[in-house]
């Protein structure tokens, strides 16, 4: 086959401009960090790295709802356990005036001990947390207990997501902790023995050491279920963080650029550019006349 | 034979190989002009004898090429522009999709579900109901953005359909003089190649814009098909013209003689203007069908919903984003709806009034949505239908690439084939150069000879 003039100069103009396609390709993977730099370059790998950034931004998410239960739950175990502390000192107080020694005078300046132990545990049950009233149920702007401890709120639940297909309810019932919902009203409970201690009536206030006993029981219950939903969120934020690794590992493994290839690729088109440069050079510089 | 008749073939011979020697001069001027085939100089030998003193007669200057692969150039050289203007059309869309630098449609998807998951823990926080709504806002904003993109690329591609049709008739206009100018040249008797050359010029431009087939009678006459139709019929051009039909597709149509322009959309196969129907009416279509879908899905199903909660009033019953009423149009249309921009205390977190301001089933329900195959006929979920587009678009540019690179190659292949013909070769010319002038000096030797033979008769006779 006769080879014309333009058979050279066509074939060295396609070889650079397929070697300046390679080139852009591979500065763009150096610089960039990235081996998908647009859905082309590896649509398959696009199209699963969208679906392992929708993944990333869930888990993301989910230890976010996590971060926000576990502070209110901590918060609501922390405030239930003083709670019992509460109720343990009533209990002890009780025991105490319950013994037929103590006049009525001990047990009026008793009276007062509980009544301001009653408004402590008022304003524990009325604690707020990043999400309103902690013991409110869903009604999060009202004080879940009124001046007369009379509970206002609801048991709805707050469900939240900590994982794909995991929802916990991160709303502590304060009926079920405080009021005759779990057992016993503590507040009816404080007010019969405040009255009982008022009135010197030792009969009455053995009567409400077994209800004291029992309300103690409410609340530390309360207290290992929200220790128990704690747990919980400890373990599923534990297999979100290993969940969250895995998912960046995947998503390095798709989209990332290989540091050592990319460079190498880079050097090697370099390389044949200035080639086939020096190729061109060659066959344009040959001479058909002497000068 | 005397020596007067050398004398004959002698002069004969130099202007023979003179002509030799121009034509050579012409191939080398020429070596890089484009559409220009060599010539070569027919040599043909003069009789002898019977009062012919022989010879030789430069009879003709032939302009060397192959009709069947011109027409195989034409014709990948059409392929190749129609797929490379496929490929540079379909960037702009790819780099569109592109997330790996900056999010954004997917990464709007992706963060609009997860802050109705941060709502569901935080119902009643002000901070966490405006960036619900931001993040509402957003991820219409890209839907909305990539498809009026996609809505004003088809457009531009309109005007540009147009703007190559226009050079398609000015290029067969021009093709239409030439081949009078042609025919003209050959009934007087002149050399036409130069004309022909202007013409393959011309032809191979338009074989560019459109797909072309060049049909040559024996008679010389030259009729040349475009998408089917003929668009030049010796000196006659006709021409095309663009339409768009009731769907918004582009037709191609073909002057007919006395009757209306013919529909030939169906018969266009290469050359921009196929690359660009290709483009705007099946690629673009195809992905903004997919994207009005995937908006119509996803939206409807959150605003499904969405509808059945209540806000921080107590009222339900409202959609959270605003769309047209069928997948067709959706995307361009998606924005937040307007009872609820700048409403935060409107988003229906909880399913019932009882359980408000803490209740946020419903805003856990919406970010559960995520999850749910609510795309695709059902079959995918909001990502997984993001992701399927995603790969579309990057399949469509990357076939388009890799067309692009094989009709580059097959294009090249067939203009090396036409050029092992019609190109110059400067090794071959300088052979030619050499051959004509050394054939140029014998001949001025042979005249030499002769001239002193006759001087030294006629000194002999003048004695």
């Amino acid at each position: 086959m006769r080879i014309p003039d333009s058979r050279n100069t066509s074939g060295l103009t396609a070889n650079l401009n397929r070697l300046a396609a390679r080139h852009v390709s591979a500065a763009a993977e150096v610089s960039s960090g990235y081996r998908v730099t647009s859905p082309s370059t590896d649509p398959r790998a696009a199209a699963e790295l969208a679906k392992v950034r929708h993944a990333v931004e869930r888990t993301a998410a989910f230890r976010s709802n996590i971060g926000a239960a576990r502070g209110d739950n901590e918060l609501a175990e922390g405030i239930l356990a003083e709670a019992s502390s509460l109720m343990e000192r009533v209990q002890e107080l009780a025991v105490q005036s319950a013994n037929g020694t103590y006049g009525a005078s001990e047990r009026s300046s008793m009276a007062i001990e509980i009544t301001g132990l009653k408004a402590q545990l008022l304003s524990m049950a009325n604690t707020r947390g990043s999400n309103g009233y902690l013991f409110a149920g869903s009604a999060t702007t009202t004080a879940p207990f009124n001046a007369g401890a009379v509970f206002v709120g609801n048991s709805n639940a707050h469900p939240v997501e900590i994982g794909a297909n995991q929802v916990v309810n991160m709303a502590v019932d304060g009926a079920k902790a405080f009021t005759a919902t779990g057992g016993e009203d503590v507040f009816l409970v404080l007010d019969a023995l405040t009255t009982a201690l008022n009135a010197n009536d030792q009969t009455a206030i053995i009567t409400t050491l077994d209800r004291i006993k029992s309300s103690h029981g409410q609340l530390v219950r309360a207290r290992a279920d929200s220790g128990l939903l704690l747990d919980r969120l400890n373990m599923s934020e534990s297999a979100l963080e290993q969940a969250d690794l895995a998912l960046k590992t995947r998503q390095a493994v798709l989209g990332d650029a290989d540091a050592v290839g990319a460079m190498t690729e880079l050097t090697k088109v370099q390389n044949s550019i200035e080639r086939s440069l020096a190729v061109a050079q060659r066959i344009l510089n040959i001479r058909h006349f002497e000068p | 034979m005397g020596l007067f008749s050398i004398l004959h073939t002698s002069r004969d011979a130099l202007a023979a190989h003179s002509r030799g020697l121009e034509t050579t001069g012409q191939n080398i001027a020429n070596v890089n002009t484009p559409g220009y085939a060599r010539r070569t100089v027919v040599l043909e030998p003069r009789p002898y004898g019977k009062g012919a003193y022989g010879g030789v007669d430069a009879v003709e200057i032939r302009r060397l090429s192959d009709r069947f692969l011109e027409q195989r150039f034409f014709e990948k050289s059409g392929l190749s522009a129609s797929a490379d203007e496929r490929d540079q059309q379909l960037a702009q869309i790819d780099g569109m999709f592109d997330e790996s630098l900056s999010k954004r449609m997917g990464g709007a998807l992706d963060q609009f579900f997860s802050s109705f998951s941060t709502l569901a823990a935080r119902p009643n926080d002000p901070t966490t109901r405006a960036q619900v709504l931001a993040s509402a806002e957003n991820l219409s904003s890209q839907v909305r953005d990539a498809a009026d993109t996609i809505a004003t690329l088809r457009g531009s591609l309109t005007t540009q359909a147009a703007g190559v049709v226009g050079q398609v008739n000015e290029l067969a206009a021009n093709i239409a003089k030439l081949n009078k100018q042609v025919e003209a040249a050959e009934n007087a008797g002149a050399d036409a190649v130069d004309l022909k050359d202007q013409r393959n010029t011309l032809i191979e431009q338009l074989s560019q814009k459109v797909d072309i087939k060049v049909i040559t009678a024996d008679s010389g006459r030259l009729t040349i098909q475009a998408a089917g139709a003929t668009l030049i019929d010796g000196d006659i051009a006709r021409s095309l013209s663009i339409d768009v039909d009731n769907n918004g597709g582009l037709k191609l149509l073909a002057q007919r003689s006395g009757g209306p322009p013919m529909d030939v959309t169906s018969g266009l196969s290469g050359g921009t203007l196929d690359g660009i129907f290709q483009v705007r009416d099946s690629d673009l279509a195809t992905v903004a069908t997919r994207l009005d879908n995937f908006a119509y899905d996803v939206a409807t199903a959150i605003n499904a919903q969405h509808a059945q909660g209540f806000g921080l009033d107590g009222a339900n019953g409202r959609n959270l984003f605003s769309l047209s009423a069928t997948p067709a149009g959706a995307a361009r249309s998606l924005k937040l709806d307007a009872q609820l921009s700048g409403q935060p205390d409107r988003l229906a977190a909880s399913s019932t009034a009882t359980s408000l301001p803490g209740g946020s089933d419903n805003a856990l329900a919406i970010s559960q949505i995520a999850a749910q195959a609510i795309a695709g006929g059902g079959t995918r979920t909001p990502s997984e239908d993001f992701a399927a587009l995603l790969g579309q678009v990057g399949q469509l540019k990357a076939g388009a690439a890799s067309t692009a690179a094989t009709q580059q190659a097959l294009k090249a292949q067939s203009f090396d084939l036409k050029e092992a013909v019609s190109g110059v070769s400067i090794d071959e010319e300088m052979i030619s150069l050499t051959k004509y002038q050394r054939a140029y000096e014998a001949s001025t030797k042979v005249l030499q000879t002769v001239d002193q033979l006759l001087q030294e008769l006629m000194a002999r006779l003048g004695r």
